[in-house]
This record gives C-alpha cells, sequence and structure tokens, in this order.
C-alpha cells in the first residue's frame, strides 16, 4: 500500500515537472516568435525579406509541432500509467461494494418491515414473496437492509418463520 | 483362436463392472445448532429418503450494486439452518460450488454466514441416482 502511495506522489511529481517543461517550453516557443533569434536575424538581414520570414516561420511551426508532439505523447503516457495504479489500487471486494447508500426513507423502511411482521405473523413465506421481500430489502439503505437480512434469516433459524431463501 | 475368444468374452463381461467401480462416499445432511454448522453433499441430499432434505448456497445480484449469498439446509430430522452473507471473500468462494459439491458453512447468532466451504469430488456423484442413469442413457443410445 505504501509502495503504491509512492508510486502515484511520483507520478504526480513527474506529472507537475512534465507541466512545468512544457510551460517552459511553450513560453520559449512564444518568445522565439515575437523576438527571432540571432542566427535567423543574421540571415534575414542577408536573404530577402519575405522569403526570410517564410522560412523562419516554418522552422519554428516545425520545431513547436515537434515538441507538442513529444510533450502530448509523455503527458498521454504519464496519465495513463497514473490512472492504471489507481485501478490497482483499489481494493478487490470493491465488484461486491455497493452503491453509497441512499438516505434512509423511513416512509419505505417502515413498510418494509410491516411486510415482514405480516410474514412472521403468518408465519410462512412462499417463495415468490421472498423473492418480493428480498427486493424491497435491497432497496433499502446498506444499514437497514443488513438488519434487514439478519431479522429474516434469525427467523428462518428460529423457525418463527417458514421458507427458503 | 479359442483362447483369443475367451479373453475376449472376459473382457466384454467385465466391463459392467468397470462401469460400477469408483470410490463413493455420500454425505448426508447433518445441521449441529449447538455448534452452528451445517454440512453435506448436494448428491446424497437430493437423492435421499426424506422428501424435505435439501442443502445449497446461491447469491442474489440487485439493480445498484446490492450482492448477498446465502447457504441453506434442512435435515432428515427437519432442522433446518440458514446464514446470509455479504462478505466479499465468502461471496466469492461460492462460484466453486457444482453439482457433486458436499457443502460445509458455519453462522452466528444473527445468522450471518462466518465460513462456506466447498468440495468438489467425484466420490460425493451418486451412480445409483436417476439422473446419473439418465445422463448416461442420453449420451449412449
Amino acid at each position: 500500500m505504501k509502495v503504491l502511495v509512492c508510486l502515484n506522489i511520483l507520478q504526480l511529481v513527474f506529472i507537475g515537472f512534465i507541466l512545468t517543461k512544457l510551460f517552459n517550453l511553450e513560453s520559449q516557443i512564444v518568445a522565439q516568435q515575437t523576438e527571432p533569434s540571432p542566427s535567423i536575424s543574421e540571415h534575414s538581414h542577408n536573404a530577402n525579406l519575405d522569403a526570410n520570414t517564410l522560412f523562419v516561420d516554418d522552422a519554428l511551426n516545425e520545431h513547436a509541432d515537434f515538441l507538442r508532439g513529444v510533450i502530448h505523447e509523455e503527458i498521454t503516457a504519464s496519465l495513463r500509467e497514473n490512472q492504471t495504479a489507481k485501478l490497482a489500487t483499489t481494493p478487490s471486494a470493491k465488484p461486491y461494494a455497493a452503491n453509497p447508500p441512499p438516505e434512509v426513507d423511513q416512509e419505505y423502511l417502515s413498510e418494509v418491515q410491516s411486510d415482514f411482521d405480516y410474514y412472521l405473523s403468518d408465519g410462512q413465506i412462499s417463495d415468490l414473496n421472498m423473492a418480493i421481500f428480498q427486493s424491497k430489502i435491497a432497496k433499502l439503505d446498506q444499514q437497514n437492509r443488513k438488519e434487514m437480512l439478519r431479522k429474516l434469516v434469525r427467523a428462518l433459524n428460529s423457525g418463527e418463520l417458514e421458507g427458503r431463501l | 483362436m479359442k483362447s483369443i475368444t475367451k479373453l475376449m468374452c472376459l473382457i466384454v463381461f467385465s466391463l459392467p463392472f468397470l462401469v460400477h467401480a469408483g470410490y463413493t462416499q455420500p454425505a448426508p445432511v447433518i445441521i449441529d445448532l449447538d455448534n452452528n454448522i451445517a454440512y453435506g453433499d448436494m448428491m446424497t441430499a437430493r437423492w435421499t429418503k426424506g422428501d424435505d432434505t435439501f442443502i445449497g448456497c446461491g447469491i442474489r445480484h440487485y439493480q445498484g450494486g446490492f450482492v448477498f449469498g446465502f447457504c441453506q439446509a434442512q435435515d432428515d430430522d427437519g432442522e433446518l439452518a440458514y446464514c446470509q452473507t455479504q462478505d466479499a471473500v465468502l461471496l466469492e468462494s461460492m462460484k466453486s460450488m457444482a453439482d457433486n459439491s458436499f457443502i460445509t458453512y458455519s453462522w452466528n447468532d444473527d445468522g450471518e454466514c462466518t465460513r462456506i466451504g466447498f468440495s468438489n469430488q467425484s466420490f460425493y456423484i451418486n451412480k445409483d441416482n436417476p439422473s446419473f442413469a439418465n445422463k448416461n442413457k442420453n449420451k449412449n443410445p
């Protein structure tokens, strides 16, 4: 667990580093576009102005495209790694974890409770009613459905209620 | 030539005995309410003389992610044993259940399963039960 957390932190630091680099490179590109480099400006003095401007623009654009491509690849790979690491840290029990429990609906809870009381007073529950009752239990919040399942199984075990799960 | 014929006859006539070979160990359903333990194999429970005897486990899945599993049994004396669980490990264990499973489980006072075990062995397959006979009949018309 600690190793995974460290890896996550390292990845975040790496992403931060890449982003910093990206911003630096972007600002450098902008600076180059606004102020041509001395070598390029020397050329511009010796050649035709229009042709040279085009050459400089092309070179800068090519350079910027190349850098953007490299940075994009690096960030994508890093994000993918980070996502994989996050998935790996997810507990194996997750497939069985229920959704966040909804708010306790007292009216619905008392409806389920009265159903249970009815079956209990009858002393038996048919397979169909058991399926319906279990579906109702499933719609309760986590705490109450746990409690209701306990009640149901306790009643079955004690013989108060006759039926099959 | 005669000796070859005798040998062939011996092999052919011994085939029925070979078909019925194999170790069997039926495990009738036992429910111990003092220790909250139930066990037995499904084949024996199914073909026992008692009409109400059974043993098994199951899982219920609901939209929204709610899952619970359960085991239940009734022995020849009419004793009942139920348990339910939402424990991920116990739910996972239920995937190993088969027709010829020996099942054993325990539960606490709240009816929650505390242990579930399965064992799938050839010796739990009852050769005399009707389903086994029908399967063989269908395979060899």
